[in-house]
């Protein structure tokens, strides 16, 4: 039996660290490994130096380094692996959430778009339309006004229409948010232009009856996700 | 010598087998013992030795214990319950395997 000496392992060991093996839980086996082997050539009546030199010729330039990668890779295989693609998964599903919440939490146009009580001449929904006489789908409030009464944004955003259309006659529509546009139209006058940014409360135009319309009222329609809703439903006490 | 292919599917039969014979074994030890037995043909590298045996000890197969041996120190493995459970199951299913296997290659005569 041959036993190899402090100063022995201590040299092999050193030559581990050269070839970069790090991985402790296996620097302290494979050093006891080569040992071993060493010990082996030697009895064999290989010197220690040629026995040595031998072991490490053995496996070659990155062969250790290959086998620390595999034995952490082979741990990494199922369990951690899996732990990563779970987190990875549950992280996911974390900011999909959070975005939704955050959609939701999207405040909706809360102020009324004209000052004071005005009277609601036209709900929101299926009504008869006053001039066409045919039931049509009504989409937004229309609020009785006298011409050139401050029309307000009901809430921050920016404008993205500003322009005269047929029915609507002078209109503006704010994007408030990834939700939320409002739409004001009949307006007497428009004192936005496109892509300005407004705050809540801020005037915009003048109520007018600039369009298909029986007289000077604001017809004020909400947009949540691309499709009419009721403003009623949002307005503050 | 066997092909690599060939002994991957079968390193963890054998270490659990022997370390259920032996009792306890380290790694040099387990690579030197199946040269012997196998009279050569068989030649575990270190390269799938050790990642096997850390395998194993994550899966809670093996225990380890460390023993200082002269100026170094040495890691035995043994089996745990479950280690010993699995030895079991991996001897029968290599049984069934090399019996099947038997069965499609030996040659088929039509009578
Ligand atoms: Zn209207």
């Amino acid at each position: 039996m041959i036993a190899l000496s402090e100063h022995q392992v201590y040299y092999i060991a050193n030559r581990l660290d050269q070839a970069g093996i790090d991985y402790l839980p296996l620097r302290e086996e494979l050093l006891d490994h080569l040992c071993c082997m060493v010990e082996d050539h030697m009895v064999d009546g290989l010197s220690f130096s040629q026995a040595t030199h031998e072991v490490f010729a053995a496996f070659g330039k990155d062969g250790m380094q290959k086998l620390q990668r595999q034995t952490i890779l082979q741990l990494q295989n199922k369990s951690q692996l899996m732990k990563r693609l779970a987190l990875l998964v549950l992280g996911l599903l974390l900011i999909s959430f959070t975005m939704m919440w955050a959609r939701q939490q999207d405040d909706p146009p809360s102020r009324r778009p004209l000052n004071g009580e005005h009277v609601v001449t036209s709900a929101f929904g299926q009504r008869m339309h006053p001039i066409l006489k045919k039931h049509k789908m009504h989409f937004g409030v229309d609020f009785k006004a006298p011409l050139g009464t401050p029309v307000m944004a009901t809430s921050d955003g920016e404008i993205v229409k500003a322009e005269f259309r047929e029915k609507y006659g002078n209109m503006i529509v704010i994007r408030h948010d990834d939700t939320f546009e409002t739409l004001y139209s009949q307006l007497s006058e428009i004192q936005v232009k496109v892509g300005q940014t407004i705050k809540k409360g801020e005037q915009i135009g003048l109520v007018g009856s600039s369009g298909m319309s029986t007289g000077p009222h604001l017809h004020y329609e909400v947009h949540k996700d691309g499709k009419a809703v009721n403003p009623e439903g949002f307005f503050g006490p | 010598m066997f092909s690599k292919e060939l002994l991957k599917g079968t390193l963890k039969t054998i270490v659990l087998h022997l370390l259920e014979e032996q009792g306890k074994m380290y790694g040099y030890e387990i690579a030197r013992y199946v040269r012997e037995r196998s009279e050569g043909q068989l030649e575990l590298t270190e390269g799938a030795l050790y990642p096997t045996l850390h395998k194993l000890e994550a899966d809670g197969l093996v225990a380890t214990e460390k023993v200082q041996v002269g100026h170094r120190t040495r890691k035995y493995y043994r089996l745990t319950a479950l280690g010993t459970e699995a030895a079991g199951r991996k001897r029968e299913e290599f049984a069934l395997f090399t019996a099947t296997m038997r069965m499609i290659l030996t040659p088929k005569w039509n009578t």
